[in-house]
């Protein structure tokens, strides 16, 4: 993918580029250069709670290929930048997903992927069933579906690098919240 | 449930070793498909785990299954115990009362029930004597949170939910 969308005209190149001896150099604007960076290298924690997981990992197989956009499973919190919550999340589980999205660095994203992880899903009525994810991490992009088809959740991840696209880098503040939906969360409608 | 016909009593001779050890202390019975149903109370329930493990003509050596029942007025326990050489299966009903449920651990017999000792702690509140995992009287919980109040699967359970995501919803009773 290029790193600006639409073609640059002459005349913006070379406002941007810089005579140096030996050659030149090409000088963008840091959110542009940041947001192509982060957008298409959203790597994903590699973490499952139930049958969603498996459309994740139908997702991420090649039939549909989750590489072509940058996702890339990663088995630390340490080296991922989105975490998928595939499935409902029980209240035993809650404070260990909460220390997994700690232990991720800014800037993070968190996919709430199908019925359960948003709202509770069938289970909304059960005592040891967290009503959505969002009560404990903030959420970026809502996932419909129980469990979403793979095209979905590709939806889903194509939204979330729209949402990168739109933010500015050195702005962005940390997620101060510990929980709720993010800052203009993506809802993704059936 | 159970029929005590005399064909099937003729084919489980293990009644006669229990009927040796414990005379008309224990309610015994012999279903149709040949499963051996015996009763017994938490005073018994030591005694009647080693003779069903250690006896040389009975040797259930294989604990199937432990799992519990409110109906209500009391609880009931099932241990479902097979012997592997002989392909038999006996059931063990222990009843117990809601007030004080409170029998002796099986795990010196069979350790496979540590973990459904557990289970029934956790959901039914069923204390187990000499666990491995007791502490102050209280076992160790296997499937809900540690903070958890109450257990879920009493009858009279009634939870009042949280505001907190992170802990479970906490009992009335």
């Amino acid at each position: 993918m290029a790193l600006v969308d639409k073609p640059l005209t002459q005349d913006e190149v070379d406002t941007w580029r810089v005579p140096i001896p030996g050659g030149a150099v090409i000088m963008a604007p840091i959110d542009r250069a940041a947001q192509w960076a982060r957008r298409n290298s959203l790597w994903s924690l590699t973490f499952g709670l139930s049958c969603c997981a498996i459309e994740m990992m139908a997702t991420a197989a090649p039939r549909f290929d989750l590489d072509r956009f940058g996702v890339m499973f990663r088995a630390t919190p340490r080296q991922a930048d989105v975490m998928i919550v595939a499935g409902w999340v029980s209240v035993k589980m809650a404070p260990f997903i909460k220390r997994l999205y700690d232990q991720m660095p800014e800037p993070k994203y968190v996919i709430a992927m199908g019925g359960c992880a948003s709202a509770g899903g069938p289970y909304r009525d059960s005592i040891t069933i967290v009503k959505g994810v969002d009560h404990i991490v903030p959420v970026d992009v809502y996932v419909y579906g129980c469990p979403p088809r793979p095209e979905n959740l590709i939806n889903g991840i194509i939204k979330l690098q729209e949402k990168i696209k739109s933010e500015k880098v050195l702005t962005r503040r940390g997620q101060a919240r510990d929980s709720g939906p993010a800052r203009e969360p993506i809802i993704i409608e059936g | 449930m159970s029929t005590e016909t005399g064909a099937a009593e003729a084919e489980a001779p293990e009644l006669e070793v229990l009927r040796r050890r414990f005379g008309e202390a224990v309610f015994l019975s012999v279903s149709a498909n040949g499963d051996i149903h015996l009763e017994v109370t938490a005073e018994q329930l030591t005694d009647a785990a080693l003779l069903l493990h250690d006896d040389p003509e009975l040797r259930f050596d294989y604990p199937a299954d432990l799992t519990a029942w409110d109906s209500g007025e009391e609880f009931v326990l099932w241990y479902r115990l097979h012997a592997m050489e002989r392909n038999r299966t006996a059931i063990m009903k222990v009843k117990l009362s809601r007030e004080d449920p409170q029998v002796p651990s099986v795990t010196s017999v069979w350790p496979g029930m540590n973990w459904h000792e557990r289970e029934c702690f956790d959901l039914y509140g069923i204390r187990f004597v000499g666990h491995p995992d007791q502490h102050d009287d209280m076992l160790m919980r296997i499937l809900l949170p540690e903070d958890w109040q109450g257990h879920p699967f009493r009858r009279d359970y009634e939870p009042v939910f949280s505001d907190d995501p992170l802990h479970g919803p906490q009992a009335r009773n």
